[in-house]
């Protein structure tokens, strides 16, 4: 039996899939030794060809869920319902996107300085992608193991890249490893899961929204068996662990420091605002207390906003203690799962969208000051930022600030919309957690603003020059966005009310 | 007891002592002819569940393909000949012990049918012995026993004698999940989205292993020769290890 299919709702995922061929077979034909001239130019791709597709398939495809879905309001489902169309899915699609382009633009400007060849690099980030889409469109345990896997494998490639440097293999390689064990603990849970499903109502499906059914009527009925508990913790096992949280957080401190640098950025974010998307639409509402998983969540969120601000305090390399902060703001978006009412939806989208541009722009500012033979990522190479480019330490300032949650920056709202919800909801203690581990934080947040502003720059250091439009764009873009989701979040906070409704409305 | 529920535990059997083996045999080439035993052990196994595609996949991929690579990588690597120490961990075995243990007393249930919920019945006609499997009762929530379905309620479509997994509509049945009718029939009929997105991932494999096979730009060392760049914060230092390589 061939299953209803409605391509013109997968419209975003094609474009990626043909963007990512067209990249493949365009690098093929691209001249192999032009640009040698050019110090900073490209070495095989120095007219930008492979970034132009790149761009393109990524703006199209945010174009197309931006304004090419109709006026269609509820649910479409397509391929038997294993393919999902939302306001929720479309909002965190958008999110991903946009942090996807930022790492993209990033992505020109590392490539440029380590001289490396970019076909390959942007057809695995558009994989990539492809794979967070599919992930925000699943219904079904099957699509959310493959479109995990999509989304994983690449990035386990991507973040070898440096094959010859010893930092970035051990960082593909723990990322493969532990990402594939985690995997595969999340499989065990949804074979349980599936098991389950089938002996108790006799019917064996792998959708996600009979399992819950099962799992709600089962526990009401108060005859829910342990392997089922059992594979719900299973399950969400598979999905903290992409999340980084506290203890799945092991492998992120060492990955985020020799992952290409653009990789870390887009990694921090996107992964995790896709991942905390589809922890909402799993594990939201009352199946998260009818399998028991309401006080693990609530432990391992207190936990990850603890372990995260407080390791984060000792790291000297900036990439490391952003890793450690991309731990502790996971912390804040399970916060944000646990109430997951449409207010608590709602903040953990917000969440992610402030937390892309926030975290971004400090990337950006790695990127901007690095060149070819020299990475910036240690707080040393910071000093005195300030006074020889006061701009670009005020970006890294202001993006400090608003990871830290001052107002009037998106940090804050993000924040404030999280523990509103988690208040509502009667999540008095994990707030007061939240609210403590956040001031913990200001100590390290301080830090580069410090070094940046208040020490003298090494003798014989002038300003960064040359840098690429690519990572100019990426810089000013995320830092606008971050003041201006600040100064007037009103129309970006009720866009996210929208879309988390829709999530509610059809659990 | 039937002779291939017998078969069915040998295999399990055998498939627990070859991951014991892979644990505790010191020589690396001993431990992966221990995985062997253990994939074949568990291709045996679906086999007696009905699970015959699985099986075939099983023997020809894991045991003929993987641990074929895994002997491959060990030779490779000259690990062979030494036996690699093989110190005893008290803490590995205080954790995991306990944690195995929490494991079967949880998950037996599901397989015992003896669980605090639902329990499955089997019951089956005598006519239908040479049906994939007989049919199932099941307790549904609100108590009532309903057939989950077996395949003697179809039409003998074509003239066997039997209603079986052959017949046209008895082959979307769920019990006869195994055969390479049912897989092929879900690959690509429910299931053809996951299926073809798995392509798109095949894909994405072949694109990494272009990026990890690249080399390191030779024009890097030129660059940083020259007195084209502009020095910019922090020192200048390059990253010596494998300079030599490209």
């Amino acid at each position: 039996m061939i299953p209803s299919m409605d391509f013109g709702l997968m419209v975003p995922e094609l474009l990626l899939i043909a963007a990512g061929i067209v990249v493949l077979l365009a690098d093929a034909f691209l001249p192999r030794e032009a640009g040698k001239d050019d110090p900073r130019g490209d070495v095989n791709d120095p007219r930008g060809i492979n970034l132009g597709i790149t761009l393109v398939g990524l703006l199209a495809a945010g174009a197309f869920i931006a304004f090419g879905r109709g006026d269609v309001t509820g649910a479409q489902e397509t391929f038997e319902g294993l393919f999902i169309v939302d306001r929720f899915g479309d909002a965190f699609k958008m999110v991903a996107l946009l942090g996807t382009i930022l790492g993209v633009l990033l992505s020109d400007g590392w490539l440029r300085n380590q001289r490396l060849p970019t076909g390959a690099f942007y057809a695995l980030i558009l994989f990539a992608t492809t794979g967070m889409l599919y992930l925000l469109s699943a219904t079904d345990m099957v699509m959310v193991f493959v479109g995990l896997e999509l989304m994983s494998i690449p990035l386990y490639c991507l973040a070898a890249a440096l094959r010859w440097e010893d930092r970035s293999v051990e960082a593909g390689v723990k990322y493969l490893v532990l990402g594939s064990f985690a995997t595969a603990v999340m499989l065990m849970g949804f074979a349980l899961l599936y098991g389950f499903v089938g002996i108790y109502t006799g019917e064996a499906t792998t959708r996600l929204d009979a399992v819950v059914t099962a799992v709600n009527a089962a526990s009401a009925a108060g005859e829910l068996p342990g392997f089922a508990l059992l594979g719900g913790v299973l399950a969400m096992i598979g999905l903290l662990f992409k999340m980084s949280a506290v203890p799945f957080h092991m492998w992120t401190p060492d990955v985020y420091e020799g992952s290409p640098t653009s990789i870390t950025a887009w990694m921090s974010v996107s992964v995790k605002a896709v991942t905390a998307a589809v922890l909402l639409r799993i594990f939201g509402g009352e199946v998260l207390d009818a399998l028991h998983l309401e006080g693990i969540l609530w432990v391992v969120a207190a936990l990850t906003m603890f372990l995260g601000n407080t390791m984060a305090l000792t790291q000297d390399n900036v990439k490391r203690m952003l890793a450690y902060s991309s731990v502790a703001h996971g912390g804040y978006m399970l916060v944000g799962v646990l109430a997951a009412s449409s207010a608590g939806s709602a903040a953990v989208l917000f969440y992610a969208a402030a937390y892309t541009f926030g975290n971004m722009a400090a990337f950006a500012v790695l990127i901007y000051l690095s060149r070819v033979g020299y990475e910036v990522e240690t707080f040393d190479d910071l000093k005195g930022l300030g006074t020889k480019m006061p701009l670009v330490g005020a970006v890294m300032g202001i993006s400090m600030l608003s990871l830290m949650g001052i107002p009037p920056l998106a940090g804050f709202f993000g924040k404030f919309a999280i523990f509103r919800a988690a208040v509502t909801e009667g999540y008095v203690w994990l707030t007061v957690i939240g609210l403590l581990t956040s001031a913990i934080s200001v100590a390290y947040y301080l830090r580069p603003i410090v070094v940046m502003f208040m020490s003298d720059a090494p003798a014989g250091t002038a300003k960064a020059t040359g840098q690429a439009w690519t990572v100019r764009v990426a810089l000013v873009a995320a830092v606008l966005v971050t003041v201006g989701l600040g100064l007037m979040p009103g129309g970006t906070l009720d866009w996210a009310l929208e879309s988390a409704q829709a999530l509610v409305a059809g659990r | 007891m039937d002779p291939s529920v017998l078969a069915l535990y040998a295999c399990c059997l055998l498939a627990l002592a070859g991951g014991a083996g892979v644990i505790v045999l010191r020589n690396p080439v001993h431990a992966a002819i221990s995985l062997l035993f253990t994939m074949l052990a568990l291709g045996g196994a679906y086999a007696m569940m009905q699970a015959h595609l699985l099986a075939a996949l099983q023997v020809l991929i894991y045991a003929g393909a993987i641990v074929i690579l895994i002997v491959y990588v060990i030779m490779l690597l000259d690990q062979g000949r030494e036996e690699v120490p093989h110190p005893f961990y008290p803490l590995g075995v205080a954790i995991g012990v306990p944690l195995a243990v929490l494991l079967v007393v949880i998950s037996a249930p599901a397989f015992m049918g003896a669980s605090a919920g639902p329990e499955p019945l089997i019951t089956g006609p005598e006519d239908c012995t040479n049906c994939e499997s007989a049919a199932v009762m099941v307790k549904k929530p609100d108590g009532s026993l309903v057939e989950a379905s077996g395949c003697e309620d179809y039409v003998d479509t074509d003239n066997d004698g039997f209603t079986d997994c052959n017949d046209p509509d008895c082959h979307d049945n769920q019990l006869c999940y195994g055969t390479v009718r049912a897989v092929g029939g879900s690959l690509l009929g429910p299931f053809v989205l996951p299926f073809e997105v798995a392509s798109v991932l095949l894909l994405a494999g072949i694109a990494g292993s272009i990026l990890l096979t690249g080399r390191r730009p030779k024009e890097l060392e030129d660059v940083i020769a020259g007195p084209a760049i502009a020095p910019a914060p922090g020192p200048q230092v390059v990253s010596g290890e494998g300079r030599g390589q490209a």
